[in-house]
């Protein structure tokens, strides 16, 4: 065997080469592979997150009406001949499927006292099922339990409990028992005989005390009286298509139309509605669902579609956001019973998310927004003779809807329709029926962006410039309180103070109110009225000032104080009070534009111009028209405060926050972390000590983040913080400044996670330094010092910043500390800012990683932010990378600077 | 001789701690004339020194005397305590945690054991050039005047000065005068060590210590620092450890010989090359081991 080259084997192929070199080198391609393939899928998801899709109209299998016989009531189809069947209230039959021959007015439901009684009469055939007073079957711990099973351990469990749980659970299992805090046999009896016994799927069985066979309902009958022979499957409802497409069985007689509800249908002149008048008069019966043709004429889906069919059923209008693969055991099986599989069928069948436009949730409730419908199903029929609840999801046309409108607004959420009127201040500027749709959204457009940049303004008046006049004013209230603090040991002065404080609440109630006054120039002379009374209040303040016993300190104070409450009252009275009003007018003027907006479906309601976000006609746009909707959408996201629980708008302060926290993290780990290495390398006798702490030190990146977040909450956050907080702003407790969660408190958190990266990473690069750099410096007269910062540090400086790079991307991508020490939900201020001092460090902050996990997980529905979720991630790799990308860059070229001899 | 002129002239006083010109001569054969070292001021004089690492002792009662202004150089077989010795002067064996030392040396009257005495400054009076070359990865014009900038000289015009005498001292100023500001690992092999010994005589040390600085060169290489090491010598006391016999010989005035940690022989190279006075020091040069 020596010397015989070893081959690898694959099947019976006998493959040349190294097998190590195959084994190792494909470990090597799946990894890049999957690496690849994540940040694709990521890339890829979190880009399409913006594209505009078409607004179309989709015709499910939702039947619109049902057919209603006049004196019978309900219809059902058999699903396996296609007869009539209607409802039976007095047929039964045994178990074996025989009718039923005792005496049918003697039988009754089953209880679990019968079978307590006679489990023998029950047999074994049948894995019966118990179901409780409330209607739902019994269950333990999840699983369905038999009557056996409820006797032994359901009862057995009851009482074993506590009184109030056993009290909780008699209203849930027996409505009429009287509540005993012990429970007597009779009443036990009771509980049984209100729990009835049932089969797995034909429903309650009954039985006459007198004995005889057990008997199920049955359900159906044909029409003409024949009772039905059972199977599992329930017939279905019969559908007004039914009565399309099988109309030699509806012959003879004049059917009726209900409505989902199961309420007839009532033509225009109040009489109901006959199926046969529904089919015969296409025009006078048309589907709700349409478009808006340039008139301002509804179109009915079913011109759309070229079909009169699909007026028979319910439409879907919105947007496909994404699709999926379909659960192939979800489709009816084969006709021989086998379950249909994946190879069976020519095309595979496709779930595709639904955004639908017209549910916004003001006007049609919340949480359905999205809609999982199901395309290229084969065998349709068989699915909706066997499973009309499946076949409702399924898409049977698809159309663009023309004209339509997309709105992305403020609340609430998308809308998709049309654009009936457009008001402004009280006179229509576009009326569809006059103006034509073209011209009508022509005008909305155009006062859209005019009224929405008055909506901007007003935001940013609110943020930017009511939120400074806020700042000032709470330096002022928090300059006030120390004054108070620092003089609390006289109890004359407090009282002083705090009376001047009552005087300026009392000032500050007789603000001029807003509806008092309608015009700028008006409510400005009741300001300034307002503020002049300003100084009376104080002054009668200052007058009762001898009552108290005040000295030298107390009376500078409370000039102090005075002079800080007549800022407060001015700037209240000047800034504060001005820009509010101005921002209620503001606020009040939008509301003067309106428009009036029509679903596909009909529903119309009046909606505020400047609240819309962006409004565009998708099916109009070609590429390069959906292109710059994508890029307008793209820079949203990108620059703008989120809306919506997040869940719309953009990440701006996310992003900031993220950057902020990296970047003060990196100034906190690096010159920390390359400290100790050089400590730890070149200063420290190398010993069992030293390289105890260097594991210790490895160890650390091995603690779980989570701990790391604890002890920052526990070490920064309580102790520094509320050690800071005791020193410096003492008089503003119990309200934390630096003693909560705050964007410095976090850089530090993750700074110490971060430490033992850049420790190994520079005590490697110093030790890649040769001795005989070293050993020149030194022999030149060098100290060890100067060895070090002139030779020794700027060779490694390239290893301390490949320990910066790891540092940096583990820090950005660190969730779980974070949300222990200061990472939100929302913050709506950054961290860096144009207020003074400009970096506000102790402010909570929002951060990538804990928005993505938060939109992804938090938000009410996934579907809608889960491309929000890639689109995220996106960015949070993008930035990591950006970082890395400036990092290398520095780090190639202090490699260049200091490339040792090249010999 | 012109070259040396020109270079203390560029210096203003960095060259006026001239020590006076060797009296050297050289006959023929490549061999100075024979003098008594006993006889000379010595630079160094190493007094019953003894080294350890850990538990193994390296040097044995070293006695020797390193003339002032002349080359001496220590040969002897691998391991012997050359290089131990010759580290042992500026004290750069203090790195190695294990070693311990009895005995004296004196560089000049100063006791280089003594407590009180600056390993700092010692080593600014001793340049060391090592066995490979060592450029730091700065520029060359920072390379040579490192012990300067260390030293804390800031006046530009005076360390241009001294670049430009070290270099033209080591023979370099004609080939790289216009690559000042390249890095210095851009050299030669053989321009990098005269680099290196550039910068180890730009703060004008007492002593120069060279470890073997030609075992990594080719030959052309080495003539060129062999002749630098003879025209140093007129300012310098020169310490060579060498593995090449034909090199101390070209360029010692003295040579020591030491074997397994002793020194065996001390005395003019051309003495002890002809006429060894042990058997040990005629068996190594003889090439009978080594």
């Amino acid at each position: 065997m020596a010397g015989k080259k070893p081959n690898l084997r694959i099947g019976k192929r006998r493959v040349k080469g190294e097998p190590w070199v195959w084994l190792s080198g494909g470990a090597v391609a799946t990894g890049i592979v999957m690496i690849i393939g994540m940040l694709l899928l990521i890339a890829v998801e979190g880009m399409a997150a913006f594209w505009p899709h078409d607004i179309e109209a989709i015709a499910l299998g939702e039947p619109r009406f049902h057919i209603h016989h006049p004196d019978k009531g309900a219809v059902w189809i058999n699903r396996e001949d296609s007869r009539l069947l209607v409802q039976s209230d007095d047929a039964y039959r045994t178990l074996e499927d025989k009718p039923y021959s005792g005496d049918v007015n003697a039988l009754r439901p089953a209880t679990l006292l019968d079978f307590q009684a006679k489990p023998d009469r029950f047999g074994d055939a049948v894995d019966w099922v118990v179901r409780e007073a409330d209607g739902n079957l019994a269950l333990n711990q999840g699983e369905v339990v038999g009557p056996k099973g409820y006797i032994e351990n359901v009862v057995r469990q009851l009482l074993a409990m506590g009184e109030n749980q056993r009290e909780h659970y008699y209203k849930l299992a027996v409505e009429d028992l009287t509540l005993e805090t012990t429970v007597p046999p009779d009443q036990l009896n009771k509980l049984y005989g209100k729990l009835t016994i049932e089969h797995p799927l034909e429903g309650p069985v009954y039985l006459a005390d007198a004995g005889g066979p057990l008997a199920l309902k049955v359900p159906y009958r044909y029409f003409d009286g024949t009772p039905v022979e059972l199977d599992a499957h329930a017939p279905r409802p019969a559908t007004v298509t039914d009565f399309r497409e099988f109309r030699k069985l509806f012959e003879g007689t004049s059917w009726l139309l209900t409505d989902k509800q199961g309420s007839v249908v009532e033509s225009e002149s109040g009489e109901p509605l006959q199926a046969q008048t529904y089919l015969d008069q296409p025009e006078n019966y048309p589907s709700p669902w349409g478009y808006l043709d340039e008139e301002g004429k509804h179109v009915p889906v079913e011109v759309l579609m070229g079909d009169d069919r699909w007026r028979d059923y319910a439409v879907l209008v919105g947007t496909v956001r994404g699709e999926r693969e379909m659960d192939v055991r979800e489709l009816p099986p084969n006709e021989d019973g086998r379950p249909i599989r994946e190879f069976e069928l020519d095309e595979t069948p496709i779930e595709e998310l639904i955004r639908q436009g017209n549910q916004g949730e003001d006007l049609y409730g919340r949480g359905g927004y999205f809609r999982w419908i199901r395309t290229n199903l084969p065998e349709l029929e068989t699915l909706r003779r066997q499973n009309p609840s499946a076949y409702a999801e399924v898409a049977l046309n698809r159309q663009k809807l023309p004209g339509a409108v997309l709105i992305e607004r403020l609340e609430k959420g998308v809308l998709t329709g049309f654009v009936v009127r457009v008001t402004v201040e009280g006179e229509v500027v576009a009326d569809i029926e006059k103006d034509g749709l073209t011209r009508t959204v022509e005008v909305f457009y155009e006062q859209q962006a005019e009224w929405h940049a008055k909506y901007k303004e007003r935001y940013e008046l609110e943020k930017y410039d009511l939120g400074e006049v806020n700042a000032a004013i709470k330096d002022r209230e928090d300059t006030l309180k120390r004054i108070r603090y620092e003089n609390d040991d006289s109890r004359d002065a407090v009282t002083a103070l705090d009376a001047l404080e009552a005087a300026f609440q009392s000032w500050q109630s007789q603000e001029p109110l807003d509806k008092d006054h309608e015009t700028t120039e008006d409510y400005d002379k009741a300001r300034e009225a307002w503020l002049e009374g300003a100084p009376d209040v104080f002054e009668v303040w200052s007058k009762t000032l001898g009552d108290y016993e005040l000295d030298e300190d107390d009376r500078t104070a409370l000039d102090r104080a005075l002079e800080v409450q007549e800022q407060r009252a001015k700037i209240m009275a000047e800034d504060f009070a001005r820009l509010r009003y101005q921002v209620n007018q503001m606020r009040q003027d939008e509301t003067n534009a309106t428009f009036t907006f029509r679903t596909p479906d009909g529903l119309e309601t009046e909606l505020v111009l400047a609240h819309v976000v962006r409004a565009f006609q998708p099916n109009e746009k070609g590429f390069f028209g959906k292109l710059g909707v994508y890029g307008s959408r793209v820079w949203e996201f990108l620059t703008d405060d989120p809306r919506e629980a997040n869940t719309e708008g953009g990440i701006w302060p996310v992003i900031i926050g993220t950057l902020v926290m990296v970047l003060l993290m990196t100034f906190a780990v690096v010159p920390f972390g390359v400290i100790a290495a050089l400590y730890l390398r070149e200063y420290a006798k190398q010993g069992p000590l030293v390289s105890a702490v260097r594991i210790a030190v490895n160890n650390l990146a091995g603690v779980p983040s989570i701990v790391f977040g604890i002890f920052g909450l526990g070490f920064f956050c309580v102790m520094m913080g509320g050690t800071i907080d005791d020193l410096f702003f003492p008089e503003l407790q119990p309200a934390p400044v630096f003693g909560g969660g705050g964007i410095m408190w976090a850089a530090l958190t993750l700074a110490l996670l971060t430490v033992p990266v850049v420790i190994v990473s520079t005590e490697e690069a110093l030790s890649a330094v040769p001795s005989s750099q070293r050993e020149a410096s030194l022999a030149c007269g060098a100290s060890k010092f100067q060895t070090i910062w002139k030779v020794i540090l700027p060779q490694a400086l390239p290893g301390v910043l490949t320990g910066t790079i790891l540092a940096m991307a583990r820090g950005a991508g660190e969730v779980a500390p974070l949300m222990l020490v200061g990472a939100v939900k929302y913050a709506p201020y950054t961290p860096v800012d144009g207020v003074a001092p400009f970096v506000h460090l102790e402010r909570k902050f929002m951060h990538l990683g804990f928005h993505i996990y938060d939109v992804g997980f938090q938000s009410p529905n996934v579907d809608n932010t889960k491309p929000l979720v890639f689109a995220t991630a996106l960015v949070l790799i993008a930035l990591v990378a950006v970082l890395n990308v400036f990092a290398i860059k520095l780090r190639n070229r202090l490699r260049k600077k200091y490339a040792t001899s090249a010999v | 001789m012109v070259k040396e002129n020109e270079g203390a002239s560029a210096v203003e006083d960095h060259g006026t701690t001239t020590r006076g010109a060797p009296s050297v001569t050289t006959d023929s054969s490549g061999f100075g004339a024979a003098e008594d070292p006993a006889s000379l001021e010595s630079a160094v004089r190493v007094e019953d020194f003894n080294l350890w690492y850990g538990k193994s002792q390296a040097l044995t009662d070293i006695n020797l005397h390193f003339p002032k202004n002349r080359v001496t150089a220590l040969i002897g077989p691998s391991g012997c305590g050359k290089s131990t010795l010759l580290r042992s002067i500026n004290r750069m064996n203090d790195l190695i945690d294990s070693v311990n030392t009895k005995g004296r040396i004196f560089l000049g009257d100063d006791d280089i054991f003594d407590r009180n005495q600056d390993t700092i400054e010692l080593r600014k009076r001793c340049g060391m050039v090592f066995q490979k070359s060592n450029p730091f990865p700065k520029t060359i014009y920072e390379n040579v005047i490192y012990a300067n900038r260390i030293a804390g000289e800031r006046d530009e015009k005076k360390l241009k000065g001294i670049v430009e005498y070290c270099l033209k001292r080591t023979a370099l100023w004609e080939e790289i005068k216009d690559r000042l500001k390249e890095n210095g690992s851009m050299l030669s092999g053989g321009q990098q060590q005269r680099l290196c010994i550039a910068r180890a005589i730009a703060n004008q040390p007492d002593v120069l210590l060279m470890d073997e600085p030609c075992s990594a060169l080719d030959p052309v290489s080495t003539q060129k620092i062999e002749e630098l090491i003879l025209d140093l010598r007129k300012n310098f006391t020169v310490i060579i450890v060498t593995h090449n016999m034909q090199q101390a010989a070209r360029v010692a005035d003295f040579t020591a010989f030491m074997y397994l940690g002793e020194l065996i022989e001390f005395g003019a190279t051309s003495e002890m090359f002809l006429k060894p006075q042990k058997k040990q020091t005629e068996d190594y040069l003889t090439g009978r081991f080594g």
